[in-house]
C-alpha cells in the first residue's frame, strides 16, 4: 500500500515522502521536499538503493549509499528518513 | 583585476530562463565563456519548484494555468517560489573563484547580494541554508548546484510579495490551517517595496547588486550578450527539458 509522510526536519527542510512497504519491506520510494543534494541525481541513486531493504536496515543503507556514491545532502540526514518513516508505525 | 561577463536583465517565460542559466553552466563547463552574472524578470508570472519536489503535492497546477502562471521545475534544489515582481540573479563562476564548501559558497554569494542591498540602504544579512534576511524576514531566496566544478547560483530578490497570491497556487498540507499559514508567512517575507517605502527602479536595483559582486569579488563586470552556442543551447533545452512535462513532472 502507499503511504504519504510528511517529517519536518528540525531546523531544516520538509520531507515529503512517497513509499509503498510490504510486511516492513520498502517495495519503492519517492523522497521529495525542499532540501539540497549534490550532485541532484545521487536522490535517484538512494531510491534505488533503499528498494528491497527492510525499515529497519535503512539507515546503514543510506549512510553507505551517500559514502560510496560521494552524495552531499542539505536539509536532513538519513537518521530523518528513519525517523519519518517510523511516524508509520503509530 | 578580472573582468567578468554582466548579462543585462532579460524578461522571458520561466521555461526559457531555466533552459539559459542551464545553458551559460553548460558554456562554463566547456570554458568557452568567462565567469557571468546574469538578471532576469519573468514574463509570464511563474511559480518554480526544487529539482527534488512533487510537482503535484506543491502545485495547485491548475489553478496555477487559470491564473495566467507558468510552472516550471529548476535544475537547483529548494522549495517551491512564486516569481512575479522581483529581480532574479543567476551567477555562473568555476569553483576556484568561490572557495570553501557548499555551505561558505553560499554564504560568499549571498553577501554580494546583502552587499548591493546595502548600497540601496537596506541592511540585509544572510541566513543559512540559503536565505536573506532583513530584521528577521526573507527578502531573498538562494539555490545552487555544481557540475564540473562550475557553480550556478540563482536567486530572488522580492520587489514586491503578494502572499495570499502565491498561497492561491501552492498546496498546503493541511488546508484548514491555509488563513494561519498566509499569516506566518507575511509576518516572515518582507519585500524592496516593504523595506524602502516605494517601488524601486529595475535598473536602480540591477546596478546596486552589480557593485555587490564586484566588491565582494574584486572584480569589475563587462556587458556582454549570450554566444551562439549558448543560445542554441538554451533552445534546445528549452524545446527538450525545460517545457516538457516530463522534466516538469519527474517527481
Amino acid at each position: 500500500m502507499q503511504k504519504h509522510i510528511d517529517y519536518k526536519v528540525k531546523g531544516g527542510k520538509l520531507l515529503r515522502i512517497r513509499v509503498r512497504l510490504d510486511k516492513g519491506t520498502i517495495k519503492g520510494i519517492k523522497i521529495t521536499g525542499d532540501f539540497f543534494i549534490y550532485p541532484e541525481e545521487g536522490i535517484f541513486e538512494i531510491e534505488k538503493a533503499l528498494k528491497g531493504i527492510n525499515i529497519k536496515d535503512i539507515k546503514d543503507m543510506l549512510d553507505k549509499t551517500i559514502r560510496s556514491k560521494k552524495i552531499r545532502i542539505i536539509g536532513f540526514g538519513s537518521k530523518d528518513v528513519v525517523d519519518a518513516l517510523n511516524l508509520l508505525k503509530k | 583585476m578580472k573582468i567578468w561577463r554582466l548579462l543585462r536583465t532579460r524578461e522571458d517565460n520561466g521555461a526559457m530562463q531555466m533552459s539559459i542559466d542551464e545553458a551559460v553552466l553548460i558554456a562554463k563547463s566547456k570554458n568557452h565563456i568567462p565567469n557571468t552574472l546574469r538578471f532576469f524578470t519573468w514574463k509570464p508570472p511563474a511559480v518554480t519548484i526544487g529539482f527534488f519536489q512533487s510537482l503535484k503535492k506543491e502545485v495547485d497546477v491548475v489553478k496555477a494555468k487559470a491564473l495566467g502562471i507558468d510552472v516550471v521545475r529548476r535544475y537547483t534544489g529548494g522549495g517551491a517560489v512564486l516569481h512575479d515582481k522581483e529581480l532574479t540573479y543567476s551567477i555562473v563562476l568555476s569553483e576556484d573563484d568561490v572557495l570553501g564548501d557548499i555551505l561558505k559558497s553560499y554564504k560568499i554569494i549571498c553577501a554580494a547580494i546583502t552587499n548591493g542591498l546595502s548600497e540601496l540602504g537596506i541592511k540585509a544579512r544572510f541566513k543559512a541554508i540559503n536565505d536573506i534576511i532583513v530584521h528577521r524576514k526573507k527578502i531573498s531566496g538562494n539555490a545552487q548546484t555544481r557540475k564540473n566544478n562550475v557553480v550556478l547560483q540563482h536567486g530572488t530578490i522580492l520587489r514586491e510579495v503578494n502572499v495570499k497570491q502565491m498561497f492561491s497556487i501552492l498546496k498546503v498540507p493541511n488546508e484548514k490551517i491555509r488563513d494561519k499559514m498566509i499569516k506566518v508567512v507575511e509576518d516572515r517575507v518582507t519585500s524592496l517595496r516593504d523595506e524602502l517605502g516605494k517601488n524601486i527602479i529595475l535598473e536602480d536595483l540591477e546596478k546596486a547588486l552589480r557593485h555587490g559582486f564586484e566588491k565582494v569579488f574584486n572584480v569589475k563586470f563587462v556587458k556582454g550578450l549570450l554566444t551562439k552556442e549558448e543560445n542554441k543551447l538554451a533552445q534546445q533545452l528549452y524545446l527538450r527539458k525545460y517545457s516538457k512535462k516530463k522534466w516538469n513532472y519527474m517527481r
